[in-house]
């Protein structure tokens, strides 16, 4: 199925979670903040939450800021 | 002491973590302020696998406490959904609420801001609203449930320094209940001596000490600047006068002076 993750197109397996998606990332579920179609996705729900068409994921890490 | 919620804080000094040479230099300023509150924002992780976040690493390992923001929003809706994800990530219920008007002047829209203020409060956030010198925006923020206000001294990383000294005051007289922490626009530890002297409870800066060309010895002129300005208000000032007046004692005053005063 699709994802579009962070603005970008993104093939991913059917029945994909979060945690799922953010392993294929490569992607430490530390210090991170993920959320689906606008929602914030709790970190106890990333492999519970399974992921369908389409959907819009927001990936977000610490940066520098004023 | 700086009371926020149930902390306290000895520094009223808070300082960004943006624009620093290195994060090496970020840490080195930090430690020369000796803030306890540093601000942080969130960006969009790149679809690769995790590279080095140093900074972060740097600003976990002091102990600071982390401010995150949500710049560059332009919607209370994206204010909102970036407070929750700061929320995720840093697990704080502090968050400092920007949203903006305009991407070149960097400008706070009030009525954004306000609504966004509003439904964060509900949700437990302590808000933190960047916002101008306007008491009426001020007064809606308070109404709305906040209570800490940080109005700018001038644009965002202009430098200039207070613009309407006489706004800033007046918000001062007017809440004299809110914190009230000045957030941009310094540029000089001058300048934020200026701010603390009518009374603000702290300020909140970034490009005067990161783009400074000794950001560490900037921090600490910034740190000098603020508790001096502190002082100095609490100390109670004296009142102006229209003429001079002598500070040596003019008793025994020699006779050629009488002399002279006669001519």
């Amino acid at each position: 199925m699709r994802l579009e993750v962070n603005g970008k197109e993104l093939n991913a397996p059917n029945n994909c979670t979060v945690a799922d998606l953010l392993v294929r990332l490569e992607r430490d579920t530390h210090w991170i903040a993920v959320a689906v179609d606008r929602t914030v996705i709790p970190r106890e729900k990333y492999s519970s939450l399974v992921l369908r068409e389409g959907q819009l994921v927001e990936i977000l890490i610490p940066m520098q800021g004023g | 002491m700086m009371r926020i919620g149930s902390d306290s804080f000895k520094s009223r000094l808070l300082l960004g973590s943006a624009l620093y040479p290195s994060p090496k230099i970020m840490r080195e300023s930090i430690e020369a302020s000796e803030t306890e509150i540093v601000t942080v924002a969130l960006r969009r992780a790149a679809n690769t696998p995790d590279c080095s976040n140093s900074f972060f690493e740097i600003l976990r390992q002091s102990g600071v406490r982390l401010l995150p923001n949500t710049a560059n929003c332009l919607s209370a809706e994206q204010a909102i959904l970036t407070a929750r994800m700061a929320r995720s990530i840093f697990q704080t219920d502090w968050i400092k609420l920007e949203v903006i008007a305009d991407t070149d002047a960097l400008n706070p829209d009030p009525f954004e801001l306000v609504s966004a203020a509003k439904t964060l409060i509900a949700e437990g956030f302590e808000v933190f609203p960047y916002t101008t010198d306007d008491l009426a925006v001020a007064m809606r923020l308070v109404d709305a449930g906040c209570k800490i206000v940080m109005p700018w001294a001038a644009p965002i990383g202009s430098g200039q320094g207070p613009n309407n000294l006489r706004a800033l005051e007046m918000m001062r007289n007017k809440l004299p209940d809110t914190m009230l922490i000045v957030d941009a626009g310094l540029g000089k530890p001058s300048h934020a001596a200026q701010v603390m002297e009518l009374g603000f409870d702290g300020v909140l800066l970034n490009s005067a000490v990161a783009l400074a060309d000794d950001p560490k010895g900037m921090a600490q002129a910034f740190k000098l600047a603020v508790e001096a300005g502190r002082l100095g208000y609490i100390s109670g000032f004296m009142h102006q006068r229209n003429f001079g007046a002598p500070s040596t004692p003019t008793v025994g005053t020699p006779f050629w002076h009488q002399e002279d005063a006669l001519v």
